[in-house]
Formats: structure tokens, C-alpha cells, sequence
């Protein structure tokens, strides 16, 4: 019997890991716990400043603008739009099948204060996948926690379904 | 910033060659570039009082070691750490400020150390801090978060990948001109356009080459470096960025130079128009075309046009580009290789890779959001 752990850092670790179905998730801390407690509730909330008026995302304890701690939690709509994506043709990251898409999302609510949800893009193909594509929230299941995850909104055009 | 007191030059460059893997103990080669570094200088190690020993992997040497190796007996000022430019700065600052007189700054590289990844607890999986907002969706590594940036910037001023090829291979003609460059062979734009696609938009050839070596510069006092063999060549200004706490995400400048560029521009007393050559960090070949445009070198979104075709940025051009072949090319020097062209360039003894002019250089070091910048000069 060993406690040998696999090492995340080869590549074999990390088939050992997927071989187990190890994924990454989330370890949320005091200031991250209000995000995925609303992601388990099916809800997408991001932190609001009400002294400078902006959203920020990833959460912090105090604000990055003004440094003010009175810092709110906020539901927002779940749409946005595409800010930027990648197309990863390698094993990047344990857990995950390549192919796969990492975008980054601006929520429609917090459109200029610079906020970025990172996200795969799924219910399309990878070659569907656009620039200021529109996009809403669902929320996956994974090893028993829900995770924010982003698909093609009604209104996206969809290459592949016409 | 800039010096208070007295000019602060460069004056010796010492290199080992860069190899694919380590062929000698890391401390005999840092010894050995830095003896180069003196005898390039015409300084005895005995007169050296300061050291600055940059190593990126896990455990690092022992500096005293090194010290010791090359000579040093009367060690006033030793710091560690940084990356290209921006150790010089520190140097130059020691320096003015009486803490020593002459500053071996080298870097080690060895790359046996594992790139860094994503700290995941190998039993379950869990991501804490920042990285537990996209470790769960397979965004990892500095690759991918170029990528986003990248397909961002040539989305956002319709700019081509087949406009900002010409960049690695400029640099990668460039690099068969330096004998220190570990890439011999041309590149075409058709051999880049048909590089594997890593991530979406970043190809094998937007990434720089990992090798090994040491390499190392020697700055000393303005009165000194004049009675030493080259033309001293002068650090006159320096900046690092304003790091948020969120740097990963640091807001984009979308107009004019950055506060950065505006800072050392302003103290080297000079502008973005007198830089002659410009050594753009190259750790991804994206890393460029940003970092032109935030010095304020080309306005907002022109990179992909001043570089398409090669003719502005090649040896000969109106302001040629990484002249060694950069990081993509002669190896990843950690921005060091940068400074030590950019100095053998400005004091004219860069062989057949001499520019035409070569008074001024500006140079970056690290991410384009992130990072840090200088200007050298011979005057």
C-alpha cells in the first residue's frame, strides 16, 4: 500500500488524476464563499461597490478601486458577451479533454468596470465559438459542485446549425 | 527612476553558451560568465563589491559561492532576484547611492526546475486563491492567458496573424546572425503559419525557447567606467509597473504610452521618438506588438502594419527589433539577453548585426500589463 499522491506536475500525474476523476474545483475561502454558495443555489452574484458604483470579479475583501470594505453581493442576469477565448489543442489543464474552450465573459451588467468571468463555452461546436458572441450562465455539476458555465444565447448565430 | 548622484553604466558582458540542457554545475557557469563580464570591462573581480544573482528554479545556488568563485573579497551589496531590466535599475540605484561602486547582475537558467502549474491538491482536486476561478475551467498557464490577450488585441484592431508573424521571423533572421543563438535555421511565413497550434491563437512559434546558461553585465560609476576598454553605456531611466492585486486581470491602456512609458521617458529626459532600437520582451511573440504600442513606439493598434512585410523592424530597418533574435530565438534569457545586446549594440561592437544607429535603446522586460522598462544611451 503506498500514499504515493500523483504528481500534478508530470503528465502522467495528471492521467492518474483523471484516471481517479479527479477534477479541479474550487477550495473557497472566506471572501469566495458567497460566489459558489450562490453558484449551488443556481444563481450567478458578483461583488458590488456601492462607494465607486462598479462590479469586481474575482472577489476580494475590499474594494480594488477605492478600497472600501463595504462591498455587496450582487445578483446579476447571467448574459454577457465574450470579451476573448482560447481553443486549447493540448492537455492544459488535468480534468479536461482536449480540445477545449476558455473564454473570458463581460456580464452585460457590469459591461465597463472591467469584469471577467473565466468559463468553457459549451452547447456549441468549438468552431462556433466568436468574439462578442452573446452567451447566458447555466450551472454544471461537477463531483457535487455546481460550477458557473456559459452557452450561446438565443440571439448568438450558430455557424454550424445553419 | 532614474540616478541622482552620477551616471551609472554598463560596462562588461560576459555569456556561457546557451545550451538545451545543463551541461555544467550552475554555479561554475554563473562563475564564468562573470569573470567574462570583468575581462570584457577590463576589471579586476577584486575591485567588484556588489552582486545581484537572478535564478528562477528550485534551490538555488548559494550566492556567496559565487562570490567567492569569481573573486570577490570586499562584498558590499548583494539583492537577489528580478528579471531584465529591472535588476539594473537596482543596481544603478545601489550604486548611486554609495552602497558600492561596481554590480555583477547575472542570471542563471536552468531548466530542469518544472514549469510552474496550477496548484491543485493532488487527492481532490481543490484550487484555492485566484486560481480557483479558472483552474476548474482548464485556464492554467501564462500561454493561455496570452491567448485570451492575444486574440483580444488582434480582434480588437483587426490585426492578422499572418502581419504579426513577421515578428519571430525577423527576430529568427536576426538570430542567424548571433552565434549565441540556440535557433539556426530560417523561418518562412508559411513554417509559421503551419507551427502547431498550442492554444488557440498561440502556436508553437509564438513561444520562446527554454535553455540553459549564465549570463551576466557589469555596471559601475560613471568615472570609472570611463577609464575601462568600451564606451560606457548609460542606464538612464527605469520604471516598473503598478502591480494591482489582481495583476492577471490589470486593466488595458487603450490610448497613448503607458504610465510606465510616460515615467521613464520623462526622466531619461528623451521620447519615444529618439529610441533607435527597441528590445521588446519576447517570452510569447505577443508580447511584442504590446509592449511597442504601450512605450508609445507606434500609436494604438499599428503594430500589425509597421511589422507586416519585416522591412521596419529588421537589422538595417527604421527601428530594428530584438537584434539578438530575442527570446523565440537565440533562447529564453529571462530579458537578460536584451540588455546584453542592446549594450553591444549601443557601444558598436555587435559584428555583423550592428545597426546603423545606434545611440539609443529602449528595452522591456517581462508582460506587457506587468512588467518593467528602461532606456540605455551612450551619452
Amino acid at each position: 500500500m503506498t500514499n504515493e499522491k500523483p504528481n500534478v506536475q508530470t503528465r502522467e500525474g495528471q492521467e492518474q488524476m483523471k484516471a481517479l476523476g479527479i477534477k479541479p474545483l474550487p477550495d473557497p475561502d472566506a471572501t469566495t464563499q458567497p460566489y459558489w454558495d450562490a453558484a449551488m443555489n443556481e444563481e450567478l452574484k458578483i461583488q458590488f461597490c456601492s462607494a465607486c458604483n462598479q462590479y469586481q470579479h474575482p472577489p476580494m475583501p475590499t474594494c480594488e478601486r477605492c478600497e472600501a470594505s463595504k462591498i455587496e453581493w450582487r445578483s446579476i442576469s447571467g448574459k454577457g458577451i465574450i470579451y476573448s477565448f482560447i481553443i486549447d489543442r493540448r492537455l492544459m489543464t488535468t480534468g479536461f479533454d482536449e480540445p477545449y474552450v476558455v473564454a473570458q465573459i463581460n456580464p452585460i451588467e457590469a459591461e465597463h468596470d472591467d469584469v471577467r468571468i473565466t468559463t468553457n463555452i459549451k452547447g456549441c461546436e468549438l468552431t462556433d465559438v466568436y468574439m462578442d458572441m452573446p452567451v447566458e450562465v447555466f450551472f454544471e455539476e461537477v463531483n457535487g459542485v455546481k460550477l458557473p458555465q456559459f452557452k450561446p444565447a438565443p440571439d448568438a448565430i450558430i455557424k454550424s446549425q445553419q | 527612476m532614474k540616478t541622482d548622484h552620477m551616471k551609472v553604466a554598463i560596462v562588461g558582458c560576459g555569456y556561457t553558451k546557451a545550451t538545451r540542457k545543463l551541461e555544467k554545475p550552475e554555479t561554475e557557469i554563473a562563475i564564468e560568465a562573470c569573470l567574462m563580464a570583468a575581462q570584457d570591462a577590463g576589471m579586476d573581480p577584486s575591485e567588484i563589491d556588489g552582486i545581484n544573482v537572478q535564478v528562477h528554479h528550485y534551490p538555488p545556488p548559494e550566492t556567496q559561492t559565487i562570490a567567492q568563485g569569481i573573486g570577490i573579497t570586499n562584498l558590499r551589496w548583494n539583492q537577489d532576484g528580478g528579471l531584465g531590466i529591472l535588476p539594473a535599475g537596482v543596481a544603478a540605484q545601489a550604486i548611486d547611492a554609495g552602497e558600492c561602486n561596481s554590480v555583477l547582475v547575472v542570471k542563471i537558467m536552468n531548466t530542469i526546475a518544472p514549469i510552474s502549474t496550477p496548484q491543485i491538491d493532488p487527492s481532490t482536486g481543490r484550487v484555492g486563491d485566484w486560481q480557483q476561478f479558472e483552474v476548474p475551467y482548464g485556464l492554467g498557464f501564462s500561454m493561455q492567458r496570452v491567448g485570451l490577450m492575444a486574440r483580444k488585441y488582434m480582434h480588437r484592431y483587426n490585426i492578422k496573424q499572418e502581419q504579426l508573424a513577421w515578428i519571430p521571423i525577423v527576430q529568427r533572421e536576426h538570430a542567424l546572425m548571433n552565434p549565441w543563438a540556440v535557433m539556426d535555421s530560417p523561418m518562412t511565413l508559411d513554417d509559421y503559419m503551419n507551427s502547431r497550434i498550442i492554444s488557440d491563437p498561440v502556436r508553437l512559434f509564438d513561444c520562446d525557447m527554454p535553455v540553459n546558461g549564465a549570463f551576466a553585465f557589469l555596471m559601475t560609476r560613471e568615472d570609472r567606467a570611463k577609464e575601462l576598454n568600451h564606451k560606457p553605456v548609460y542606464l538612464k531611466s527605469w520604471a516598473g509597473s503598478e502591480v494591482t492585486k489582481r495583476d492577471q486581470l490589470n486593466a488595458e491602456y487603450l490610448e497613448g504610452p503607458t504610465p510606465l512609458a510616460l515615467e521613464i521617458y520623462k526622466d531619461a529626459q528623451l521620447g519615444p521618438k529618439d529610441m533607435d532600437l527597441w528590445y521588446m520582451y519576447d517570452g510569447f511573440s505577443y508580447f511584442v506588438p504590446m509592449w511597442m504600442e504601450n512605450l508609445g513606439l507606434i500609436p494604438r493598434g499599428e503594430a500589425g502594419n509597421y511589422v507586416e512585410g519585416g522591412d521596419n523592424i529588421r537589422a538595417g530597418g527604421e527601428h530594428p527589433i530584438n537584434t539578438h533574435g530575442g527570446q523565440l530565438s537565440e533562447g529564453r534569457l529571462h530579458g537578460h539577453g536584451h540588455v546584453l545586446e542592446a549594450v553591444q549594440q549601443l557601444r558598436g561592437n555587435a559584428g555583423i548585426r550592428q545597426a546603423n544607429t545606434a545611440n539609443t535603446a529602449i528595452i522591456s522586460s517581462v508582460f506587457p500589463w506587468t512588467g518593467a522598462a528602461g532606456i540605455l544611451s551612450v551619452e
